[in-house]
């Protein structure tokens, strides 16, 4: 049974000195309670408390960062099995596996400048080439070196020790990911990581012996360690994935408590699902079109997502087609899937649209509504801010089917000359809607294209 | 049961199961064993033999075993001198007689007597039963009417016929009184028979009932997917037809002893006799849900009676109002130029009052409007208005009267052009005029409420009168009536302790996102979403046994300070997935509910203070504990029980068990502005009940300061009672 | 240092339920005791089962790369239904009537049971048969479709909690299973099986389908409520233990991203793989979360998956061509 936030505040000092970073002790024994953080950020904890947290002191999955600066990413820190448990919180890094052999430094840099160029937005987020995996050839350092510059982190697939040694020692201070090659000795790797400081990933035919190399890395000093699971076909990489977090849960053997990175090949999108749904945290992917990366980074939006959390779209003004003054305008909440919903069944309907996105701190319609986050008022206020009145001429608003009771509040908050319209319910009937209610009413009103 | 009752059928039972014999002698007489016998096109031979006795009769000797089994269900014909029957004997003999009946029925064909001949139809076949019959069992139709015997003349005859129809209910046909049929009397007033207009005639002789039972049998076999075989299966075939097939026998004219027998068999099944002669009634006792035999009903009273015996629930799919109606219309304004007519608001008095009553005492349907309609006062009048509903129900419980009262509110939003706002005596109401004049009236009110009233709340609600006040007179009579109740029940409410109830209620709701919370709803705590109290959980199970909303009984305390008892234990650990042990009603400390994200407020300790605070969701700024009301809602939510956190519904606060293993709402040394000013003089007044002077002002909130340590500086000037009742861990 | 991983032993195990019977050569599934695919700690009699989705009526909304391998077929169901099973190996099929909706054409449930019955005719797998969506139309539509077809073992899709007498009622009566569908929520889907157990309903011949959000399209409440729903199976709540059915095509490729093509965007990469990928990644991740029959649009998706699965399951056709179901297999890990 782990301990609880008010157990282990009965252990800190209680002085709130916020030397921890936090206002208060019992903010930050939440934190550990929630495998967040370290007790050894707190600098006067008594030996009593250390020993009394043991092995709770630090997250069951320790946290690696590859890479340094804005693109940095920090993998691990995973406390559950199941997302619904809390959440996942640190999403895998995706990063392209990249062999600049027979490439002149022009086609290299062209290569590099297009992915670090990727940019995606979807539901709250931007999709980005997380990072950079070089496979080691005569023109890896120059590759290496050119990636790090332009802000990626790197991984070093490794063939051989010396080179790998002159990669990392090249960018060392970008805190490369060492990739040691399958079936290779550790121990030289180990070294050349402890020595550099850097991050390594270590590698076993078997689970016993992973979490063994894993230890003997540690004790010889390398900190951040990532396992490569055995995986030979889906079915041993399922099994290897599952077994190294229960195992780093249950603390089974101190060897299982790091992030987990995986190597894609080409045409392999369904190992790269079965790795970001299963607890890995960096993949490098060797395919490198969207049709692989679109669905996989909108994979790990949804399996990353806090089920507590919906993800949210910003608020504001969409267009759905190409609308005019004379389009219809729809409001709903700002909870992604509600948008993605209406948005899609709006786009199928064939009539071009504004869809107003209200924010609803994230929660659907009807929640929305009922927590008070969705009230005539509020998508006043909003349809105010975003000038929906220049945009359309009729002042028309229609509103989700789940909501009619806010309609006269509405209307009474838009004030004069607004229309308050009572849409369906599901988004399914929205083109039915359209071609029912909306467009003999358009016509009445004489605006209708 | 009734000494006469039994007895007759008993008598009837005899006769029938001679008649049986006889019939089946003559027939064996004439005809090979093996001769085929049943009825067309059914795959399931004689129905009710099947069913009672498991077995299938397809040829002529396979009667001998039916009927002989028949004979011996049949008690001993009661003399004089002898008496024992009871219901049982009495039953038995209905089976009995059912099971001879089908065997004459069967054998009919082969005295030369047709099944099937001028309007009469004969037994159903099994195609019209696969069309039909799932109507029963899915909902489609209400259930089934079996008339036996005349009426006194054709036309009550027709009027019954057709007052049945209205209900959507079957209406099955047989047996004479006298030679006279009731199929005879609407065959004479043209009316059309036949199973598109759901008017059945089966045949003349009483013996033709059982096809209208057989047909439940089949409905049973087929769509309940139920076998015959032994005893049990027969136990399982009647229960079936008792709690699906809502099927009620109304005995027309004079019962004679085949008639009591066959009625006894009906009753076997659930169904209950509902006569129009002065028979002896036989009132609940097991078998039937509520009476058996309701006797002396006057002809058009009959159907409602019968629903009402049977339990029947018809759900009206088109309110009949002359507006379109809807959730869609909910929110809408009637603003000012667009009022035909208006009530309350601040000019005339207006309120809603709904009250429960015993089944005698409402006239279901009846809507009564005491003063002018709309039609009768000029443009844009005021009127005041009363809106009295009486409802009357097997399970309604005075309880649910607040419940269903609030829910007015929305029914009389729904009608296109009427407003609704606000509840009881703070009621404004306005109605347009495109509503009035499309044929909308004050009366219509009254017709929205009696259908939703009844289609939403089938569990509790079985009959509804309203009566719509809108002179002076009227709505002063019975506003004190109304004022009163609504003053009681805030105080039975108020008197509603923990301790008086055994029943506590879970709320399951929210484990769609918080996969092991469960709120533990008590009449002293509600969930902590705001949304649910103790009541509302009660009647929401009432409705819905199925749904969030389960009762959990207390059992034996374990703890009384902390709130923990044993039954409530047990259901916490089974409904968490066996995630939490135990529970504690009144400690944010020990084993607290645990909490699913929606709730109003956080309550959470402040260590240095002795007490804690209390901050909202609207609450967006800084707090003494260091966290904002997001970040704490993380380290709360997610359906643990995270000792020293807690979220609550904002009036847990008042409550008298609000914390009070941990010191109660003494320990409160922070909130926000909102929340002292959504709590406003209740939370003064309870702040005084505590019994410290000044209580109320010493408690802080953002305008004093978010951080700790000013805080306990302010507490310290003060002088806080918190501060001295000691740190809470 | 050896690693002490103990295998999980859970109180509970789905039920089985087979589809198909009387001409059709059944598929059975479910039966698992263990967290889908842990054949490393369980025992799983039968693998998850491959449907393809054909339709009564020429699907005009389906995108062009997924109607491109039914061309010919499409809106002819029966021979439809023979390139699905005998060119794309499918293992069951849905048949879904879409022109018996209202707005599609409102075929007549005579139509819709001539329909199937020619599905019936064309091939012998199981059938899942969807109607049109809840409500009046799909309740006729089905109940004719069942009684015509009384006996084939049909899976009627689906009651909801509104509205599942009816369906209830017909899938006793002639001898069908039954879909029941709720909204993405555990404690629906059990009410659900509640409600219908009261029927009189096998709970043995139900299957849950939860609802399936499509890859970005909320995909992560259905994997969670689907991971939920199996912990509660084995937990051993014999309300939540029917096989869960998913309808992956249909949520896939109504995503934008399947369908809008690569000149629009052109960071999106090939519209064709993408769509394919989009429907490879929902019914991976679903049966990662417990999917048992996951009914696809794209027969290359279905190549795909299956041999994903021939890695936990074996290579083994789930059918041979005799008629015989081989698809069961034990578990065989080093670790058990
Ligand atoms: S550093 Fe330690 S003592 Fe200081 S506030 Fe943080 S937990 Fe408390
Ligand atoms: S917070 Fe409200 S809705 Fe949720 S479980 Fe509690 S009482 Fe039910």
């Amino acid at each position: 049974m782990p301990l609880t936030g008010l157990q282990i505040f009965k252990l800190l000092p209680n002085t709130n000195c916020k030397k921890c970073g936090y206002p208060t002790c019992l903010t930050f024994a939440m934190k550990l309670a929630a495998g967040k953080e370290a007790l050894e950020k707190c600098p006067d904890a008594s030996p009593e408390a250390k020993a009394a947290l043991g092995a709770a002191s630090a997250p069951p999955i320790r946290g690696v960062t590859v890479g340094r600066g804005d693109r940095a990413i920090t993998v691990g820190e995973e406390t559950v099995f199941f997302r619904h448990e809390k959440t996942f919180v640190r999403h895998p890094g995706l990063f392209q596996i990249f062999d600049p052999a027979g490439l002149t430094a022009a086609e290299r840099d062209a290569k590099l400048d297009h992915w670090r160029a990727i940019r995606i937005e979807r539901a709250g987020e931007t999709f980005q080439v997380d990072g950079i995996a070089v496979v080691e050839t005569a023109e890896s350092v120059a590759a290496a070196v050119a990636a790090s510059d332009r802000g990626f982190p790197v991984a070093i697939l490794a063939a051989t020790l010396p080179g790998a040694t002159a990669i990392a020692e090249r960018i060392k201070e970008h805190r490369p990911l060492l990739v040691p090659p399958a079936g290779a000795n550790l121990e030289g790797y180990a070294a050349l990581a402890a020595r550099l400081g850097i991050p390594l990933v270590v590698g076993a035919p078997d689970l016993a012996s992973l979490a063994d190399a894993a230890r003997d890395a540690a004790r010889a000093g390398v900190t951040d360690i990532l396992l490569e699971p055995p995986g030979a076909d889906p079915r041993l990489l399922h099994h290897s994935l599952s077994a190294i977090r229960r195992g780093a849960l249950d603390r089974i053997h101190p060897g299982l408590g790091h992030p987990v990175f995986l190597c894609v090949g080409a045409g392999e999108i369904e190992k790269a699902v079965l790795g970001i749904t299963k607890f890995a945290s960096l993949v490098a992917l060797a395919d490198c079109g969207g049709e692989t990366w679109l669905p996989l980074w909108t994979l790990r939006q949804n399996i990353y997502t806090d089920p507590q959390k919906p993800l949210q779209m910003d608020p504001g003004l969409y267009a759905i087609g190409e609308p005019n003054d004379r389009s219809p305008l729809l409001v709903t909440s700002n909870f992604s899937l509600t948008y993605f919903i209406v948005s899609t069944e709006a786009e199928a309907s064939g009539v071009a649209c504004h869809l107003a996105v209200v924010d609803a701190e994230g929660l659907s319609v009807l929640t929305a509504w009922s927590a008070g986050k969705f009230s005539g008022d509020r998508v006043a206020k909003a349809l105010r801010e975003m000038k929906a009145a220049e945009r359309v001429s009729h002042h028309t608003v229609i509103i989700p089917g789940y909501v009619p009771v806010i309609s006269g509040e509405l209307e009474d908050a838009l004030g004069d000359g607004w229309h308050v319209l009572v849409g369906p319910q599901e988004a399914s009937d929205i083109a039915p809607f359209f071609r029912d209610v909306w467009g003999p009413l358009a016509r009445d009103l004489g605006t209708h294209p | 049961m009734s000494r006469i009752i039994a007895s007759a059928a008993i008598r009837g039972g005899h006769a029938c199961v001679r008649r049986a014999e006889t019939m089946l002698a003559e027939a064996l007489g004439r005809h090979n064993r093996n001769t085929a016998i049943g009825f067309p096109s059914t795959a399931y031979a004689l129905p009710i033999i099947l069913a009672l006795t498991g077995k299938r009769v397809e040829k002529l000797g396979d009667l001998e075993e039916a009927v002989g089994a028949a004979r011996s269900w049949l008690p001993a014909e009661p003399t004089e001198k002898l008496w024992l029957p009871y219901l049982g004997g009495a039953l038995d003999a209905g089976a009995a007689t059912l099971v001879a009946q089908e065997a004459i029925e069967a054998l009919k064909p082969l005295h030369g007597i047709p099944l099937e001949f001028d309007y009469w139809l004969g037994p159903t076949t099994d195609g019209i039963l696969r069309e039909q019959g799932i109507k029963l069992v899915d909902g489609r139709m209400p259930g089934f009417a079996a008339c036996v015997g005349a009426l006194p003349d054709d036309e009550t005859a027709e009027q019954l016929a057709r007052d049945l129809q209205e209900r959507n209910l079957l209406v099955f046909m047989g047996a004479n009184c006298a030679g006279e049929t009731m199929a005879a009397q609407l065959n004479r007033r043209g009316v059309q028979m036949n199973w598109e207009t759901f008017l059945v005639p089966y045949g003349p002789d009483t013996s033709s009932i059982v096809h209208a039972l057989g047909f439940a049998c089949r409905a049973a076999f087929t769509f309940g997917g139920l076998k015959p075989g032994g005893l049990e299966e027969t136990r399982e075939i009647l229960l079936y037809n008792q709690r699906r097939v809502f099927a009620f026998v109304l005995a027309l004219g004079e019962v004679d002893d085949e008639k009591y027998a066959t009625a006894a068999g009906a009753i076997n099944f659930g169904f209950p006799v509902i006569a129009d002669t002065d028979i002896p009634e036989i009132l609940p006792s097991g078998i039937c849900t509520y009476e058996h035999v309701v006797s002396n009903v006057a002809h058009r009273d009959m159907p409602a009676r019968a629903v009402e015996v049977r339990g029947v629930k018809i759900h009206t799919v088109e309110i009949p109002i002359p507006v379109r109606h809807g959730p869609a219309f909910e929110g809408e304004r009637v603003r000012r130029e667009e009022v035909a007519i208006e009530f309350g608001g601040k000019y005339t008095r207006c309120f809603e009052y709904l009250a429960s009553r015993p089944m005698d005492q409402v006239q279901d349907g009846l809507i009564r409007v005491v003063g002018p309609e709309i039609g009768d006062v000029p443009e844009g009048a005021r009127l005041p208005l009363a809106i009295f509903v009486e409802v009357a129900g097997r399970k309604m419980q005075p309880e649910f009267e607040s419940i269903l009262e609030r829910h007015i509110h929305s029914f009389l939003s729904e009608p296109m052009g009427v407003m609704h706002l606000g509840q009881r005596d703070t009621v404004w109401l306005r109605i347009s005029k495109k509503a009035r004049d499309a044929g909308f009236r004050i009366e219509h009110l009254g017709t929205v409420l009696l259908h939703k009233l009844r289609n939403d709340f089938p569990a509790i609600v079985d009959k509804v009168q309203v009566t719509l006040f809108t002179e002076s007179a009227g709505v002063e009579e019975l506003y004190p009536t109304a004022a009163a109740a609504y003053q009681s029940r805030d105080e039975r409410m108020g008197a509603l302790t923990d301790e008086r109830v055994e029943i506590f209620y879970s709320c399951a709701l929210c484990q769609s996102y918080a996969p092991n919370h469960v709120c533990i709803i008590t009449p002293e705590r509600l969930g902590l979403c705001g949304a649910y109290n103790w009541l509302d959980g009660k009647a929401a199970y009432e409705i819905n046994p199925h749904g969030g909303n389960l009762p959990v009984r207390k059992g034996d305390s374990v703890d009384p300070v902390l709130g923990q008892w044993k039954g409530i234990n047990d259901f916490i650990r089974n409904a968490s997935n066996g995630a939490f042990e135990r529970f504690s009603a009144y400690s944010m400390i020990t084993d607290p509910m645990t909490s699913c994200g929606c709730f109003e407020c956080i309550a959470c300790i402040l260590p240095g203070t002795g007490g804690i605070m209390i901050v909202d969701r609207e609450y967006a700024g800084e707090t003494p504990v260091g966290m904002t009301f997001s970040s704490l809602a993380e380290m709360t939510g997610g359906g643990q029980q995270t000792p020293g956190f807690i979220g609550i519904g904002t009036i847990y606060a008042l409550s008298r068990k609000f914390i009070s293993a941990d010191g109660g709402l003494a320990r409160l040394v922070w909130t926000t502005t909102r929340i002292k000013q959504k709590l406003g003089d209740r939370l003064r007044q309870r702040c005084e009940e505590l019994g410290k002077p000044g209580f109320y002002e010493k408690i802080a909130d953002e305008t004093v300061c978010t951080e700790l340590e000013p805080l306990i500086e302010y507490l310290a000037t003060v002088e806080h009672p918190a501060l001295e009742m000691g740190e809470m861990v | 240092m050896s690693l002490d991983l103990k295998p999980k032993k859970w109180a509970g195990a789905l039920r089985e339920v087979t589809l198909g019977a009387g001409s059709r050569r059944p598929v059975a599934v479910g039966g698992g005791n263990g967290l889908p695919l842990h054949t490393f700690e369980a025992a799983f009699p039968h693998r998850p089962a491959l449907a393809l989705e054909i339709t009564d009526v020429d699907p005009v909304r389906w995108v062009e790369s997924v109607r491109q391998p039914w061309e010919g077929v499409l809106g002819r169901p029966a021979e439809a239904a023979r390139r699905a099973v005998a060119d794309f190996g499918a293992d069951l099929l849905l048949v879904h009537l879409m022109g018996t909706h209202t707005d599609r054409g409102n075929r007549s449930p005579e139509q819709a049971a001539a329909d199937v019955g020619a599905v019936l005719e064309a091939v012998n797998v199981p059938l899942i048969v969807k109607g049109p969506g809840a409500g009046q139309k799909q309740n006729t539509v089905l109940a004719r479709v069942a009684e015509d077809c009384r006996g084939e073992g049909l899976a009627l899709h689906s009651a909801t909690n509104e509205d599942y007498k009816t369906l209830a009622a017909v899938a006793v009566a002639y001898g069908h299973a039954l879909v029941g569908e709720s909204p993405i929520d555990v404690n629906m889907a059990k009410q659900l099986n509640i409600l219908l157990a009261d029927s009189n309903v096998d709970l043995n011949r139900v299957l849950i389908d939860p609802l399936t959000g499509g890859l970005g399209y909320g995909l992560e409440y259905s994997y969670s409520v689907m991971e939920r729903i199996r912990l509660a199976a084995l937990g051993g709540d014999a309300m939540l233990n029917c096989p869960i059915v998913c309808l992956v095509g249909e949520e896939a490729w109504k995503a934008k991203e399947a369908k809008v093509p690569a000149d629009k965007e052109p960071l999106w990469g090939s519209q064709r793989e993408r769509g394919i990928h989009w429907e490879v990644a929902t019914a991976m991740t679903l049966i990662e979360a417990g999917a048992e029959v996951v009914v696809l649009r794209h027969p290359e998706t279905l190549d795909r998956i299956r041999k994903q699965l021939d890695s936990w399951f074996g290579s083994e056709p789930s059918h041979d061509r005799e008629g015989v179901v081989q698809n069961s297999f034990r578990a065989t890990d080093e670790h058990r």
